[in-house]
């Protein structure tokens, strides 16, 4: 640290008031933090992981029946502004029902 | 096989030419066969800000319909020849975009470039789609207000929902944060976001802070990407950024880790 540093108290002066006053950043990032949450919330099916989304599907499907991880399709076929969630399960010879 | 990278924000005016301009010119400049192509059709600027304006003859919605090869439209940069720039038509309708026109030009593209950044116009419409769409990589420019972080989590949407990858339930689309015309000093007084607090909100990994600085607009002036004014803070942030994008370490500016407490910064001193 230098002398210069001592001798120049503007910005951790600025720091203190703007910690002890709430600073303008503290309340964008507050509202950032209300707003884009609600926005997530009603996005419907526009945030959701569809990763997670097959992990997820997979993990129920072999609760049932024992699959692979390729045998589970997940994916968003988009036309014309509708989309639609498309599940496909392929399954075993062994377990298909007679 | 090409990295394809779209440089998108929703919000407009946040820098997202700028930053496709120097990018690309820094990943050519490191040896990387790169085109940068601008899908802000209607609104051609890139040529603007790449110099190149007077050697457009073709377009991406001309190579598009057939009128001209890939070839034909394609400019070589003139400070370096790993670079290529496909410029925006100016006139025609935003809707002559195509999902299928779009793959074609990018499969050609990735033939011969390692690299295709695609300069997005604003918006979350169709434009901003089809530069989205075949993603690899998304650079999310954001600049540290509250309008422009709002909108940078909508795209994020799109590249959850809308991108080939999340609609083929592919590996997703990688998301890096590149934040752009941070003033540090703003930050320390609290006036401004702070990069935590911008990756607190959005959660996805940061790509580089870009100061604001005089010599952006300097550089676009000019025709040349910032990127190549090395003496300049923004010049120097780019090029961090194109370090990281080759997964190179680079050095982290002091403004990437702003101090926070004042006791913080007496004990540390201003580095
Ligand atoms: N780091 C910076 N410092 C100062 N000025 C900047 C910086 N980055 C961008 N600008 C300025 O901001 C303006 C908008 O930049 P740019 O055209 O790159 O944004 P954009 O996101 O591509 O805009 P659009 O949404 O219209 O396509 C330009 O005048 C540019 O010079
Ligand atoms: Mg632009």
């Amino acid at each position: 640290m230098s002398l210069r540093d001592i001798l120049r108290p503007k910005p951790p002066l600025d720091t203190v008031r703007a910690q002890r006053k709430g600073s303008s950043a503290a309340v964008a990032r507050e509202r950032l933090q209300v707003v884009v949450t609600h926005e997530r919330n009603h996005r419907g099916g526009g945030t959701f992981c569809i990763p997670t989304l097959q992990q997820e599907i997979l993990a129920v499907v072999r609760r049932h029946v024992g699959v692979h991880q390729d045998q589970v399709c997940v994916k968003i076929a988009t036309r014309q502004n509708i989309s639609r969630l498309e599940v496909s399960v392929a399954l075993p010879e062994s377990n298909t029902p007679e | 096989m090409a990295r394809i990278i779209v440089v998108t924000s929703g919000k407009g005016g946040v820098g997202k030419t700028t930053t496709s301009a120097s990018l690309a010119s820094g990943l050519a400049v490191q040896g990387h066969k790169c085109a940068v192509v601008d899908f802000d059709v209607g609104l051609r600027n890139l040529d603007l800000v790449m110099g190149c304006e007077r050697r457009v003859i073709y377009d991406l919605v001309n190579v598009i319909n057939g009128e001209a090869t890939l070839n034909q439209a394609l400019i070589v940069d003139r400070r370096t020849d790993k670079l290529s720039i496909l410029p925006a038509s100016q006139t025609r309708n935003k809707d002559a975009l195509t999902v299928e026109g779009v793959g074609r030009i990018l499969d050609g593209l990735a033939e011969t470039f390692e690299f295709v950044i695609c300069d997005s116009p604003a918006g979350i419409e169709h434009g901003a789609l089809m530069a989205l769409y075949y993603a690899d990589e998304a650079i999310v420019v954001t600049n540290p207000e509250v309008s422009s972080v709002r909108d940078s989590d909508r795209i994020l949407g799109l590249l959850h929902s809308r991108s080939r990858r999340a609609e083929q339930g592919l590996d997703p689309v990688r998301e890096h944060l590149l934040l752009a015309r941070y003033d540090a000093a703003r930050v320390t007084k609290g006036d401004m976001l702070g990069i935590d607090d911008v990756q607190s909100v959005l959660g996805i990994p940061l790509l580089g802070v870009v100061p604001e600085d005089k010599a952006v607009l300097e550089a676009s002036n000019e025709g040349v990407p910032v990127i190549h004014f090395p003496g300049s803070a923004a010049g120097k942030a780019y090029q961090n950024a194109v370090f990281r994008i080759l997964g190179k370490e680079a050095p982290e500016s002091s403004l990437e880790k702003p101090r926070t407490g004042w006791l913080k910064w007496l004990l540390e001193g201003s580095g």
